[in-house]
């Protein structure tokens, strides 16, 4: 996938509050970004709307095809299925024999470990701790095969040590594909470690991001035109 | 990090101990409310008003080896069989169905309503007069199944949460994948209870529907007719044979509960054969 991803004046209302206005942005391909803002800005729900599970809103979201994966806030796990098996239905979609089922379900064990979780594959979310929920969810993210990968706060259960290997398992399993991750305030502090551009949600309701950080070389033309708001 | 599920890596002497435990546990009580029986028949002392355990279950090993007990059962369990099948198939499509059309919903309410407040009695006097003796336990079966499993589906499938159908929507799940992964685990535990709870009805009002229209070839009638001409030993043993086939039932039930959540020992089983393949692999690395 060599197109980006753009958003075009996306306004979303609830309850008749206006959350998000006119919002607009290109997320360019291959980079990773991560947008910061304080807690019910709208970070997670413009997620949902580029993930395409949020289709109450008005503007246009332009992916220019790609296929997109994404680990909610918490992990967003299904309940009555074991771990695994909710990491497995991103890679079989629900379909497959014997041998496709052994095949997703040893990827999984693989995935689930390099995250840091050795073992209990076969237990049930509500048996995990919360950050183990968080690791599952991004695990099944990570395990589709996807060219837009968005993580919704995906280390606030985490300590720092889970931060560092998640982090790096992130970064491992998503090269070269586009990332959006959305980071709350207080957890930016704790994962500086996290690569990529860094926008900040602006205004009230948000219209626009303003980059605040934007590793040397990584993407010169944003850093040069700044990332402004750009709202309509 | 490491997890373990809660009884799966038990060791099995503690798993057999469990499972010893557990059955010596309900042998026990089984023992006493027999012992109970036994008392009551002989302070009743005439097998007419009670018959003891023993008279029972002798009349019970006699009537096995009769040819028309077995006609008499097999008609009796495909009657009620073949009500409760489709009990529980129509009560898990209709609630399917209420579940994706509000309007079907409330186009079942009032009659599942009625169905769960009209008395067996007066369906089976009724149906009598529509669909004759034959059929008429598999008609209450079905009456007695349907609203039960029918409503406790409904609750099942309104526990799915837009966060799961979010979730299906996002990894493209197929529609068995939907079925399989999001709405069966949710509904497994409202229709194992309600399959339980609907199962024992579906025995107690059939065979309560083939005493009323006397059908022919049926438990029902053996049951009446032991009470018409007083064979009280008849009568409990019929009984223990209904009591038989419920349990039968039950269990299947139970079994078949624990197929429907097969996920988890699947995930286990493939878990310890791939620690298997790896220790080996490893072993045969060392040895070279």
């Amino acid at each position: 996938m060599t197109a980006a991803v753009e958003l075009c004046g996306i306004t979303k209302q609830y309850g008749g509050r206006t959350v998000i206005d006119g919002l607009s942005q290109v997320f360019e391909p291959g980079l990773v970004y991560r947008i910061e803002g304080p807690s019910g800005c709208g970070k997670s729900t413009l997620l949902r709307i580029i993930a395409g599970i949020d289709s109450d809103y008005s503007g246009r979201v332009d992916l220019h095809g790609a296929v997109v994966s994404m680990s909610p806030q918490g992990g967003g796990l299904i309940p009555g299925i074991t771990a695994a098996e909710n990491v497995m239905i991103a890679m079989t979609r629900g379909r497959g024999g014997r041998t496709v089922i052994r095949d997703a379900a040893a990827a999984s064990f693989a995935l689930l470990r390099e995250l840091g979780i050795d073992g209990g594959y076969s237990m049930m979310p509500s048996e995990y701790s919360g950050g183990m929920r968080a690791r599952v969810g991004i695990a099944r993210a990570l395990a589709r095969e996807a060219d837009l990968y968005l993580f919704d706060e995906p280390f606030a259960a985490l300590d720092s040590s889970g931060i560092a290997t998640v982090s790096s398992v992130i970064k491992a399993r998503t090269a070269g594909k586009t990332v959006i991750c959305v980071v709350h305030d207080s957890i930016t502090a704790h994962n500086g470690s996290f690569y990529g551009v860094t926008l900040r949600m602006t205004g009230s309701p948000v219209s626009g991001f303003e980059m605040t950080q934007c590793p040397d070389g990584l993407c010169p033309d944003l850093r040069e035109a700044g990332i402004s708001a750009s709202k309509g | 990090m490491t997890g373990q599920g809660k009884n799966n890596s038990l060791p099995s002497a503690v798993k057999a101990r469990r499972i010893l435990i557990k059955t010596a546990a309900a042998a026990s009580s089984a023992i006493f409310w027999i012992a109970v029986w036994a008392a009551a028949a002989y302070g009743a002392g005439s097998s007419l008003i009670l018959p003891s355990p023993a008279e029972t279950f002798g009349r019970l090993l006699s009537l096995l080896g009769e040819g028309d007990f077995w006609l008499t059962t097999s008609k009796s369990l495909l009657r009620i069989t073949a009500g409760t099948v489709a009990g529980v198939a129509a009560g898990v499509l209709s609630a399917a169905i209420s579940c994706s059309a509000r309007p079907a919903e409330t186009l079942m309410k009032p009659a599942v309503t009625v169905i769960r407040a009209t008395p067996v009695a007066s369906f089976i006097i009724i149906a009598m007069l529509w669909i004759g003796r034959g059929n008429l336990p598999s008609f209450i079966s079905f009456l007695m199944v349907f609203p039960i499993i029918y409503t406790n589906t409904l609750t099942g499938l309104r526990e799915v949460g837009e966060e799961e159908k979010n979730i299906a929507v996002l990894f493209e799940l197929t529609p068995a994948g939907k079925i399989r992964y999001i709405y069966s685990p949710a509904v497994r535990p409202y229709f194992l209870a309600a399959a339980k709870t609907a199962t024992g009805l579906s025995w107690k009002a059939g065979i309560a529907a083939e005493v009323l229209a006397f059908s022919p070839d049926s438990i029902g009638r053996k049951l009446s007719e032991s009470k018409n001409y007083l064979e009280t030993v008849d009568l409990f043993a019929w009984t223990a044979v209904v009591v038989i086939l419920s349990l039968v039932f039950e269990i299947l039930l139970n079994r078949i509960g624990r197929y429907l959540s097969v996920g988890g020992r699947k995930i286990r089983k493939i878990e310890n054969e791939l620690k298997v393949t790896e220790n080996t692999e490893g072993e045969g690395g060392d040895a070279s």
